[in-house]
Protein backbone atom coordinates (compact mmCIF):
# COMPACT_ATOMS: atom_id res chain seq x y z
CA UNK A 1 0.00 0.00 0.00
CA UNK A 2 1.22 3.47 -0.83
CA UNK A 3 1.46 6.35 1.61
CA UNK A 4 -2.00 7.75 0.90
CA UNK A 5 -3.57 4.32 1.29
CA UNK A 6 -1.73 3.80 4.56
CA UNK A 7 -2.93 7.19 5.65
CA UNK A 8 -6.49 6.24 4.77
CA UNK A 9 -6.17 3.05 6.77
CA UNK A 10 -4.78 5.01 9.72
CA UNK A 11 -7.67 7.44 9.53
CA UNK A 12 -10.17 4.61 9.49
CA UNK A 13 -8.52 2.96 12.47
CA UNK A 14 -8.48 6.29 14.28
CA UNK A 15 -12.18 6.69 13.61
CA UNK A 16 -12.82 3.19 14.89
CA UNK A 17 -11.00 4.28 18.04
CA UNK A 18 -13.39 7.23 18.42
CA UNK A 19 -11.84 10.05 16.42
CA UNK A 20 -14.58 11.76 14.41
CA UNK A 21 -12.08 14.17 12.84
CA UNK A 22 -10.40 11.24 11.18
CA UNK A 23 -13.68 10.19 9.64
CA UNK A 24 -14.33 13.71 8.35
CA UNK A 25 -10.98 13.76 6.64
CA UNK A 26 -11.58 10.33 5.17
CA UNK A 27 -15.01 11.33 4.00
CA UNK A 28 -13.70 14.51 2.44
CA UNK A 29 -11.12 12.55 0.47
CA UNK A 30 -13.40 9.98 -1.06
CA UNK A 31 -16.89 11.39 -1.14
CA UNK A 32 -16.59 12.95 -4.59
CA UNK A 33 -15.28 9.90 -6.39
CA UNK A 34 -17.76 7.64 -4.67
CA UNK A 35 -20.67 9.89 -5.40
CA UNK A 36 -19.77 10.23 -9.08
CA UNK A 37 -19.34 6.51 -9.39
CA UNK A 38 -22.78 5.87 -7.91
CA UNK A 39 -24.29 8.65 -9.96
CA UNK A 40 -22.88 7.13 -13.13
CA UNK A 41 -24.24 3.76 -12.14
CA UNK A 42 -27.73 4.78 -11.12
CA UNK A 43 -28.34 7.89 -13.22
CA UNK A 44 -30.69 8.95 -10.50
CA UNK A 45 -29.74 11.54 -7.93
CA UNK A 46 -32.18 10.43 -5.26
CA UNK A 47 -31.10 6.84 -5.60
CA UNK A 48 -27.48 7.90 -5.62
CA UNK A 49 -28.02 9.78 -2.38
CA UNK A 50 -29.58 6.70 -0.82
CA UNK A 51 -26.82 4.36 -1.92
CA UNK A 52 -24.18 6.90 -0.93
CA UNK A 53 -25.60 7.09 2.57
CA UNK A 54 -25.98 3.35 2.75
CA UNK A 55 -22.37 2.82 1.76
CA UNK A 56 -21.01 5.17 4.39
CA UNK A 57 -23.45 3.75 6.89
CA UNK A 58 -22.06 0.28 6.33
CA UNK A 59 -18.55 1.61 6.69
CA UNK A 60 -19.47 3.22 9.99
CA UNK A 61 -21.15 0.07 11.26
CA UNK A 62 -18.19 -2.09 10.31
CA UNK A 63 -15.58 0.18 11.86
CA UNK A 64 -14.83 -2.16 14.74
CA UNK A 65 -14.08 -5.04 12.43
CA UNK A 66 -12.10 -3.02 9.90
CA UNK A 67 -8.62 -4.33 9.23
CA UNK A 68 -6.36 -2.69 6.67
CA UNK A 69 -5.84 -5.74 4.49
CA UNK A 70 -6.27 -3.77 1.26
CA UNK A 71 -6.46 -0.19 0.14
CA UNK A 72 -9.20 1.73 1.85
CA UNK A 73 -10.54 2.75 -1.55
CA UNK A 74 -10.94 -0.88 -2.50
CA UNK A 75 -12.86 -1.49 0.70
CA UNK A 76 -15.07 1.54 0.21
CA UNK A 77 -15.87 0.84 -3.43
CA UNK A 78 -16.52 -2.80 -2.65
CA UNK A 79 -19.15 -1.66 -0.17
CA UNK A 80 -20.61 0.72 -2.73
CA UNK A 81 -20.58 -1.89 -5.46
CA UNK A 82 -22.43 -4.36 -3.26
CA UNK A 83 -24.92 -1.74 -2.18
CA UNK A 84 -25.65 -1.06 -5.83
CA UNK A 85 -25.89 -4.76 -6.71
CA UNK A 86 -28.17 -5.35 -3.73
CA UNK A 87 -30.37 -2.52 -4.89
CA UNK A 88 -30.52 -4.04 -8.37
CA UNK A 89 -31.53 -7.36 -6.88
CA UNK A 90 -34.20 -5.77 -4.78
CA UNK A 91 -35.63 -4.06 -7.83
CA UNK A 92 -35.13 -7.22 -9.92
CA UNK A 93 -33.06 -5.44 -12.51
CA UNK A 94 -30.56 -2.77 -13.05
CA UNK A 95 -32.04 0.66 -13.56
CA UNK A 96 -33.28 1.27 -17.03
CA UNK A 97 -30.33 3.24 -18.26
CA UNK A 98 -31.90 3.83 -21.62
CA UNK A 99 -34.54 6.02 -20.11
CA UNK A 100 -33.12 9.38 -19.38
CA UNK A 101 -34.18 10.85 -16.11
CA UNK A 102 -34.36 14.52 -15.54
CA UNK A 103 -31.62 14.12 -12.95
CA UNK A 104 -29.42 12.44 -15.50
CA UNK A 105 -30.02 15.23 -17.95
CA UNK A 106 -29.24 17.69 -15.24
CA UNK A 107 -25.96 15.94 -14.65
CA UNK A 108 -25.01 16.36 -18.27
CA UNK A 109 -25.98 19.97 -18.11
CA UNK A 110 -23.74 20.55 -15.15
CA UNK A 111 -20.82 19.15 -17.08
CA UNK A 112 -20.80 22.27 -19.18
CA UNK A 113 -18.73 24.92 -17.50
CA UNK A 114 -20.39 28.34 -17.25
CA UNK A 115 -17.02 29.93 -18.03
CA UNK A 116 -17.05 28.51 -21.54
CA UNK A 117 -18.85 30.03 -24.45
CA UNK A 118 -22.32 28.92 -25.44
CA UNK A 119 -21.10 27.13 -28.57
CA UNK A 120 -18.44 25.26 -26.66
CA UNK A 121 -20.94 24.36 -24.01
CA UNK A 122 -23.26 23.06 -26.64
CA UNK A 123 -20.45 20.99 -28.10
CA UNK A 124 -19.51 19.60 -24.73
CA UNK A 125 -23.10 18.81 -23.97
CA UNK A 126 -23.36 16.98 -27.25
CA UNK A 127 -20.21 15.02 -26.57
CA UNK A 128 -21.35 14.05 -23.11
CA UNK A 129 -24.74 13.06 -24.34
CA UNK A 130 -23.05 10.79 -26.84
CA UNK A 131 -20.84 9.41 -24.14
CA UNK A 132 -23.78 8.80 -21.88
CA UNK A 133 -25.54 6.93 -24.62
CA UNK A 134 -22.43 4.86 -25.21
CA UNK A 135 -22.13 4.09 -21.52
CA UNK A 136 -25.75 3.06 -21.38
CA UNK A 137 -25.21 0.73 -24.27
CA UNK A 138 -22.37 -1.07 -22.51
CA UNK A 139 -23.04 -4.40 -20.84
CA UNK A 140 -23.38 -4.00 -17.10
CA UNK A 141 -20.10 -5.77 -16.31
CA UNK A 142 -18.14 -3.61 -18.74
CA UNK A 143 -19.77 -0.48 -17.40
CA UNK A 144 -18.89 -1.53 -13.85
CA UNK A 145 -15.27 -2.04 -14.78
CA UNK A 146 -15.09 1.21 -16.68
CA UNK A 147 -16.75 3.34 -14.03
CA UNK A 148 -14.68 1.83 -11.26
CA UNK A 149 -11.54 2.53 -13.23
CA UNK A 150 -12.48 6.08 -14.12
CA UNK A 151 -13.95 7.15 -10.82
CA UNK A 152 -12.37 5.18 -8.07
CA UNK A 153 -8.73 5.24 -9.08
CA UNK A 154 -8.47 1.55 -8.39
CA UNK A 155 -6.04 -0.67 -10.19
CA UNK A 156 -7.18 -3.54 -12.35
CA UNK A 157 -6.47 -6.01 -9.57
CA UNK A 158 -8.49 -3.93 -7.15
CA UNK A 159 -11.36 -3.64 -9.61
CA UNK A 160 -11.22 -7.39 -9.98
CA UNK A 161 -11.39 -7.74 -6.20
CA UNK A 162 -14.34 -5.35 -5.97
CA UNK A 163 -16.32 -7.09 -8.68
CA UNK A 164 -15.29 -10.58 -7.62
CA UNK A 165 -13.64 -11.64 -10.87
CA UNK A 166 -10.11 -12.35 -11.99
CA UNK A 167 -7.76 -9.57 -13.00
CA UNK A 168 -7.70 -10.74 -16.60
CA UNK A 169 -11.47 -10.72 -16.74
CA UNK A 170 -11.57 -7.21 -15.35
CA UNK A 171 -8.99 -6.11 -17.87
CA UNK A 172 -10.88 -7.67 -20.72
CA UNK A 173 -14.09 -5.98 -19.66
CA UNK A 174 -12.31 -2.66 -19.43
CA UNK A 175 -10.72 -3.10 -22.83
CA UNK A 176 -14.05 -3.84 -24.48
CA UNK A 177 -15.70 -0.91 -22.73
CA UNK A 178 -13.01 1.52 -23.85
CA UNK A 179 -13.12 0.22 -27.41
CA UNK A 180 -16.87 0.75 -27.62
CA UNK A 181 -16.71 4.19 -26.08
CA UNK A 182 -13.95 5.16 -28.46
CA UNK A 183 -15.98 4.06 -31.40
CA UNK A 184 -18.89 6.15 -30.24
CA UNK A 185 -16.80 9.21 -29.53
CA UNK A 186 -14.94 9.01 -32.83
CA UNK A 187 -18.17 9.76 -34.60
CA UNK A 188 -18.40 12.97 -32.63
CA UNK A 189 -14.80 14.05 -33.10
CA UNK A 190 -15.27 15.86 -36.48
CA UNK A 191 -18.14 17.84 -35.06
CA UNK A 192 -16.04 18.76 -32.10
CA UNK A 193 -13.16 19.85 -34.32
CA UNK A 194 -15.52 21.87 -36.41
CA UNK A 195 -16.83 23.60 -33.37
CA UNK A 196 -13.30 24.29 -32.22
CA UNK A 197 -12.39 25.84 -35.56
CA UNK A 198 -15.28 28.15 -35.36
CA UNK A 199 -14.28 29.31 -31.92
CA UNK B 1 -11.79 16.93 -24.79
CA UNK B 2 -9.89 17.47 -28.02
CA UNK B 3 -7.31 14.83 -27.11
CA UNK B 4 -7.25 12.22 -29.85
CA UNK B 5 -8.67 8.87 -29.00
CA UNK B 6 -6.09 6.29 -28.08
CA UNK B 7 -5.67 3.32 -30.35
CA UNK B 8 -5.81 -0.20 -28.93
CA UNK B 9 -2.05 -0.52 -28.62
CA UNK B 10 -2.04 2.37 -26.20
CA UNK B 11 -4.49 0.68 -23.87
CA UNK B 12 -1.77 -1.03 -21.89
CA UNK B 13 0.26 2.17 -21.66
CA UNK B 14 -2.75 4.07 -20.42
CA UNK B 15 -3.31 1.44 -17.78
CA UNK B 16 0.31 1.60 -16.66
CA UNK B 17 0.40 5.37 -16.43
CA UNK B 18 -3.06 5.38 -14.85
CA UNK B 19 -4.34 7.96 -17.33
CA UNK B 20 -7.99 8.40 -17.91
CA UNK B 21 -9.08 6.15 -20.69
CA UNK B 22 -11.73 8.49 -21.99
CA UNK B 23 -10.84 12.12 -21.31
CA UNK B 24 -14.35 13.20 -22.19
CA UNK B 25 -15.33 11.80 -18.81
CA UNK B 26 -13.00 14.21 -17.09
CA UNK B 27 -15.90 15.56 -15.15
CA UNK B 28 -14.56 16.33 -11.74
CA UNK B 29 -17.35 18.80 -11.26
CA UNK B 30 -19.94 16.42 -12.58
CA UNK B 31 -21.38 15.59 -9.25
CA UNK B 32 -20.74 16.08 -5.58
CA UNK B 33 -22.88 15.11 -2.65
CA UNK B 34 -24.96 17.96 -1.38
CA UNK B 35 -24.12 19.73 1.85
CA UNK B 36 -27.18 18.16 3.40
CA UNK B 37 -25.97 14.71 2.43
CA UNK B 38 -22.55 15.48 3.89
CA UNK B 39 -24.20 16.55 7.12
CA UNK B 40 -26.28 13.38 7.28
CA UNK B 41 -23.30 11.11 6.78
CA UNK B 42 -21.13 12.92 9.30
CA UNK B 43 -23.98 12.97 11.79
CA UNK B 44 -24.43 9.25 11.42
CA UNK B 45 -20.73 8.70 11.99
CA UNK B 46 -20.92 10.84 15.12
CA UNK B 47 -23.94 8.95 16.45
CA UNK B 48 -22.22 5.67 15.84
CA UNK B 49 -19.36 6.79 18.06
CA UNK B 50 -21.79 7.62 20.82
CA UNK B 51 -23.45 4.24 20.66
CA UNK B 52 -21.71 1.37 22.34
CA UNK B 53 -19.75 -0.63 19.86
CA UNK B 54 -21.38 -3.90 19.09
CA UNK B 55 -19.50 -6.58 20.91
CA UNK B 56 -18.39 -9.36 18.70
CA UNK B 57 -20.04 -12.50 19.93
CA UNK B 58 -17.35 -15.05 20.56
CA UNK B 59 -17.94 -18.15 18.61
CA UNK B 60 -18.93 -21.08 20.68
CA UNK B 61 -17.35 -23.36 18.15
CA UNK B 62 -14.66 -21.34 16.43
CA UNK B 63 -13.82 -24.22 14.15
CA UNK B 64 -17.40 -24.67 13.05
CA UNK B 65 -16.81 -22.94 9.75
CA UNK B 66 -14.67 -25.75 8.42
CA UNK B 67 -15.66 -28.31 11.03
CA UNK B 68 -18.92 -29.19 9.33
CA UNK B 69 -17.38 -29.99 5.95
CA UNK B 70 -14.61 -31.86 7.72
CA UNK B 71 -17.11 -33.92 9.68
CA UNK B 72 -19.00 -34.72 6.50
CA UNK B 73 -15.82 -35.78 4.75
CA UNK B 74 -14.78 -37.92 7.71
CA UNK B 75 -18.20 -39.59 7.78
CA UNK B 76 -17.95 -40.37 4.10
CA UNK B 77 -14.46 -41.80 4.42
CA UNK B 78 -15.44 -43.87 7.44
CA UNK B 79 -18.54 -45.23 5.74
CA UNK B 80 -16.59 -46.07 2.62
CA UNK B 81 -13.92 -47.82 4.68
CA UNK B 82 -16.52 -49.83 6.57
CA UNK B 83 -18.23 -50.89 3.37
CA UNK B 84 -14.93 -51.89 1.85
CA UNK B 85 -14.01 -53.85 4.96
CA UNK B 86 -17.33 -55.67 4.95
CA UNK B 87 -16.82 -56.54 1.30
CA UNK B 88 -13.35 -57.85 1.95
CA UNK B 89 -14.65 -59.92 4.88
CA UNK B 90 -17.28 -61.39 2.63
CA UNK B 91 -14.59 -62.25 0.14
CA UNK B 92 -12.34 -63.81 2.79
CA UNK B 93 -15.09 -65.74 4.57
CA UNK B 94 -15.11 -68.53 1.96
CA UNK B 95 -11.36 -68.57 2.21
CA UNK B 96 -11.64 -69.12 5.94
CA UNK B 97 -12.91 -72.66 5.35
CA UNK B 98 -9.91 -73.54 3.25
CA UNK B 99 -7.94 -72.19 6.13
CA UNK B 100 -9.56 -74.89 8.29
CA UNK B 101 -8.50 -77.37 5.70
CA UNK B 102 -5.08 -75.85 5.77
CA UNK B 103 -4.90 -76.57 9.45
CA UNK B 104 -6.34 -79.99 8.80
CA UNK B 105 -3.83 -80.77 6.10
CA UNK B 106 -0.91 -81.00 8.52
CA UNK B 107 -3.10 -83.36 10.52
CA UNK B 108 -3.30 -85.60 7.55
CA UNK B 109 0.42 -85.33 7.07
CA UNK B 110 0.95 -86.05 10.74
CA UNK B 111 -1.34 -89.02 10.63
CA UNK B 112 0.98 -91.32 8.65
CA UNK B 113 3.47 -91.42 11.48
CA UNK B 114 0.81 -92.53 13.90
CA UNK B 115 -0.64 -94.92 11.46
CA UNK B 116 2.76 -96.36 10.71
CA UNK B 117 3.07 -97.25 14.34
CA UNK B 118 -0.46 -98.47 14.75
CA UNK B 119 -1.66 -100.03 11.54
CA UNK B 120 1.42 -100.87 9.63
CA UNK B 121 2.48 -99.94 6.13
CA UNK B 122 -0.95 -100.07 4.57
CA UNK B 123 -2.46 -97.57 6.92
CA UNK B 124 0.64 -95.41 6.68
CA UNK B 125 0.40 -95.39 2.94
CA UNK B 126 -3.27 -94.56 3.19
CA UNK B 127 -2.62 -91.72 5.56
CA UNK B 128 0.18 -90.38 3.39
CA UNK B 129 -2.09 -90.19 0.46
CA UNK B 130 -4.96 -88.74 2.45
CA UNK B 131 -4.98 -85.25 1.02
CA UNK B 132 -8.33 -83.48 1.16
CA UNK B 133 -10.26 -82.63 -1.91
CA UNK B 134 -12.14 -79.41 -2.21
CA UNK B 135 -15.54 -81.04 -1.99
CA UNK B 136 -14.76 -83.42 0.82
CA UNK B 137 -12.36 -81.28 2.73
CA UNK B 138 -14.24 -81.38 5.97
CA UNK B 139 -14.98 -85.08 5.85
CA UNK B 140 -11.32 -85.74 5.06
CA UNK B 141 -10.33 -83.73 8.07
CA UNK B 142 -12.74 -85.79 10.14
CA UNK B 143 -11.30 -88.97 8.74
CA UNK B 144 -7.82 -87.76 9.53
CA UNK B 145 -8.98 -87.18 13.03
CA UNK B 146 -10.36 -90.67 13.12
CA UNK B 147 -7.05 -92.02 11.91
CA UNK B 148 -5.21 -90.12 14.56
CA UNK B 149 -7.53 -91.41 17.20
CA UNK B 150 -7.12 -94.91 15.83
CA UNK B 151 -3.41 -94.53 16.10
CA UNK B 152 -3.93 -93.35 19.65
CA UNK B 153 -5.70 -96.58 20.45
CA UNK B 154 -2.88 -98.70 19.07
CA UNK B 155 -0.24 -98.02 21.66
CA UNK B 156 0.58 -95.82 24.60
CA UNK B 157 3.63 -94.23 23.03
CA UNK B 158 2.02 -93.59 19.76
CA UNK B 159 -1.12 -92.46 21.54
CA UNK B 160 0.81 -89.83 23.40
CA UNK B 161 2.39 -88.61 20.22
CA UNK B 162 -0.88 -88.70 18.36
CA UNK B 163 -2.64 -86.84 21.12
CA UNK B 164 -0.02 -84.19 21.14
CA UNK B 165 -0.24 -83.94 17.40
CA UNK B 166 -3.97 -83.87 17.55
CA UNK B 167 -3.72 -81.12 20.06
CA UNK B 168 -1.45 -79.26 17.71
CA UNK B 169 -3.79 -79.84 14.86
CA UNK B 170 -6.89 -78.87 16.76
CA UNK B 171 -5.43 -75.77 18.28
CA UNK B 172 -7.30 -72.99 16.59
CA UNK B 173 -5.15 -70.65 14.65
CA UNK B 174 -4.42 -67.46 16.53
CA UNK B 175 -6.53 -64.55 15.39
CA UNK B 176 -3.49 -62.71 14.10
CA UNK B 177 -2.78 -65.57 11.76
CA UNK B 178 -6.37 -65.75 10.63
CA UNK B 179 -6.65 -65.58 6.89
CA UNK B 180 -8.86 -62.52 7.08
CA UNK B 181 -5.75 -60.55 6.40
CA UNK B 182 -5.24 -62.37 3.16
CA UNK B 183 -7.12 -61.61 0.02
CA UNK B 184 -9.22 -64.50 -1.17
CA UNK B 185 -6.98 -65.07 -4.19
CA UNK B 186 -3.92 -65.48 -1.96
CA UNK B 187 -5.83 -67.76 0.38
CA UNK B 188 -6.86 -69.85 -2.59
CA UNK B 189 -3.23 -70.20 -3.63
CA UNK B 190 -2.34 -71.31 -0.11
CA UNK B 191 -4.72 -74.26 -0.20
CA UNK B 192 -3.33 -77.77 -0.61
CA UNK B 193 -3.62 -79.38 -3.99
CA UNK B 194 -6.97 -80.97 -4.58
CA UNK B 195 -7.12 -84.68 -5.26
CA UNK B 196 -10.07 -86.68 -6.58
CA UNK B 197 -12.18 -88.50 -4.07
CA UNK B 198 -11.05 -92.04 -3.59
CA UNK B 199 -13.27 -94.53 -1.79
CA UNK B 200 -10.38 -96.95 -1.67
CA UNK B 201 -8.38 -94.62 0.53
CA UNK B 202 -11.40 -94.07 2.70
CA UNK B 203 -11.71 -97.83 3.03
CA UNK B 204 -8.05 -98.07 4.01
CA UNK B 205 -8.68 -95.60 6.80
CA UNK B 206 -11.70 -97.59 7.91
CA UNK B 207 -9.62 -100.74 8.00
CA UNK B 208 -7.09 -98.91 10.09
CA UNK B 209 -9.84 -98.03 12.51
CA UNK B 210 -10.98 -101.60 12.65
CA UNK B 211 -7.44 -102.77 13.20
CA UNK B 212 -7.17 -100.34 16.07
CA UNK B 213 -10.23 -101.84 17.72
CA UNK B 214 -12.63 -99.04 16.84
CA UNK B 215 -15.15 -101.30 15.24
CA UNK B 216 -18.15 -99.11 15.90
CA UNK B 217 -16.52 -96.10 14.32
CA UNK B 218 -15.30 -98.25 11.47
CA UNK B 219 -18.84 -99.50 10.84
CA UNK B 220 -20.21 -95.99 10.94
CA UNK B 221 -17.61 -94.81 8.44
CA UNK B 222 -18.29 -97.83 6.28
CA UNK B 223 -22.00 -97.00 6.19
CA UNK B 224 -21.15 -93.46 5.20
CA UNK B 225 -18.89 -94.71 2.46
CA UNK B 226 -21.58 -97.00 1.12
CA UNK B 227 -24.09 -94.24 1.16
CA UNK B 228 -21.78 -91.94 -0.73
CA UNK B 229 -20.50 -94.52 -3.19
CA UNK B 230 -23.35 -96.96 -3.71
CA UNK B 231 -21.67 -98.50 -6.78
CA UNK B 232 -18.45 -99.15 -4.96
CA UNK B 233 -18.13 -102.86 -4.20
CA UNK B 234 -16.88 -102.70 -0.65
CA UNK B 235 -16.55 -106.39 -0.02
CA UNK B 236 -14.34 -107.03 -3.03
CA UNK B 237 -12.13 -104.15 -2.14
CA UNK B 238 -11.95 -105.27 1.49
CA UNK B 239 -10.97 -108.70 0.37
CA UNK B 240 -8.27 -107.25 -1.80
CA UNK B 241 -7.02 -105.12 1.06
CA UNK B 242 -6.93 -107.95 3.52
CA UNK B 243 -5.28 -110.34 1.09
CA UNK B 244 -3.21 -108.23 -1.20
CA UNK B 245 -1.41 -111.25 -2.61
CA UNK B 246 -4.53 -112.54 -4.26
Amino acid sequence: MDEAAQDDAQLMLAYAAGDLRAFERLYGRHKGALYRYLMRQTRDRALTDDLFQETWGKLVSARSSYAPRAKFQTYLFTLAYHCFIDHCRRTQARPDTTSQTSEGDALVDTLASPQRGPEQNASDAQLRAQLRTALDALPAEQRDAFLLYEHSGLSLEEIAAVTGVGAETAKSRLRYAVAKLRMTLSTLAPTERGTGDRT
Amino acid sequence: MSEPLRPDDEFERALRTRRRLVPALDDDHAGEPSAELDRLVIERARQALREPQPQEVPKVFPLLNWGVPLALAATLVLSFTLVMQMDSQDAVAPAARPATATTAAPALQEAPAALADAAGPTAAAAAESAVPSRERRESNAARADLAVRAAAGAGAKSATEADSRRYEVRTPAPPAAAPTALPSSVARMARPLDTPNDPRRWLVAIEALRTAGKAAEADRELSALRARYPDFVVEAELERLRNPKR
